[in-house]
């Protein structure tokens, strides 16, 4: 059975209590991603910051009151965003003049047959 | 240790949440936890703060990366259970054993005013979530629970679990 104790203090907490976790894990994920991508573990991330191994930890743990600071230092040894304002994100994406789609158009259903089957295959055109 | 339940705290989408519980107490560990602080001036915030994060973990997962387990309080055992961990808001804790990504199994915690939880206001939790961790993990390691799924069961498959 659930616990009333913590459903009762859970309705009561802030919005921006609930605002700090999320975004504490957001940028946690955001993190571990650019680690991922450039095959980091915690200990390659604290030799680049020249920090203690314990200190990173403590940064990379659920609700470490992260200051734009670290944030930033973070930010430079990955070189790539970690935070970014909705200005920020319309301005750069909105200088983006096309994103590369495939498609195809299919003028008529022989057209289609055409385009799903092997170029050797005979088809009859539709009238 | 006195023996103890193991009983469902809070199923989220992706995490449910155990807790524990002495079998002569009225309130789980975390419900403890929880009544002590909820109405602190000092630490309610804290404990918000704590709270929104299971929220979080709950809907997410508990990915192992969200748990700080590398704290000094954890190096200092003869016990390196890579599992234990502790939710943090500023210096409250909430000692926890993260079992996998759907299971999480929260204790009791308190206020680290010291270098290590030993030393601290809270370090009978401390020792406390160190007990339970090495009680659950053996269990494990002997069998007698299993993890199904995302359910902790006995070795005759029922949820009603003592230690």
């Amino acid at each position: 059975m659930a616990s009333q104790v913590f459903e009762h203090a859970l309705n009561k907490v802030s919005k921006d209590s609930k605002i700090f976790a999320e975004k504490s894990l957001d940028i946690l994920d955001q993190i571990n991603f650019l680690m991922r991508e450039e095959g980091w573990t915690q200990k390659d991330l604290s030799k680049k910051l020249g920090k203690s191994e314990s200190e990173i930890s403590k940064w990379l743990s659920g609700l470490h009151n992260m200051t734009l600071k670290t944030v930033s230092k973070l930010e430079a040894v990955f070189n790539r965003d970690i935070l970014i304002t909705p200005i920020k994100a319309k301005q750069r994406y909105s200088s983006i003049k096309f994103v590369p789609v495939k498609t195809v158009v299919f003028k008529s259903v022989a057209h289609f047959e055409e385009k799903r089957l092997d170029r050797e295959f005979t088809y009859n055109k539709a009238s | 240790m006195n023996s103890f339940a193991i009983t469902e705290f809070y199923n989220f989408d992706k995490v449910r949440f155990y807790t524990v519980q002495f079998t002569d107490i009225e309130f789980s560990e975390t419900d403890r936890f929880i009544k002590r602080f909820e109405s602190s001036d000092k630490y309610g915030e804290f404990l918000s703060d704590i709270l929104s994060l299971i929220a979080q973990i709950g809907e997410r997962g508990a990915q192992d990366y969200y748990f700080n387990r590398n704290e000094n309080d954890f190096q200092a055992l003869p016990n390196k259970e890579k599992a234990r961990a502790a939710f943090q808001g500023e210096n409250l804790r909430l000692y926890c054993l993260r079992l996998s990504n759907s299971i999480v199994v929260l204790f009791n915690g308190g206020v680290k005013d010291a270098p290590t939880a030993q030393e601290s206001t809270c370090s009978i939790q401390f020792y406390e979530a160190f007990a339970f961790t090495k009680r659950i993990s053996e269990a494990l390691r002997e069998g007698t629970i299993e993890i199904n799924g995302n359910i902790l069961v006995d070795y005759k498959g029922s949820t009603d679990i003592i230690l």
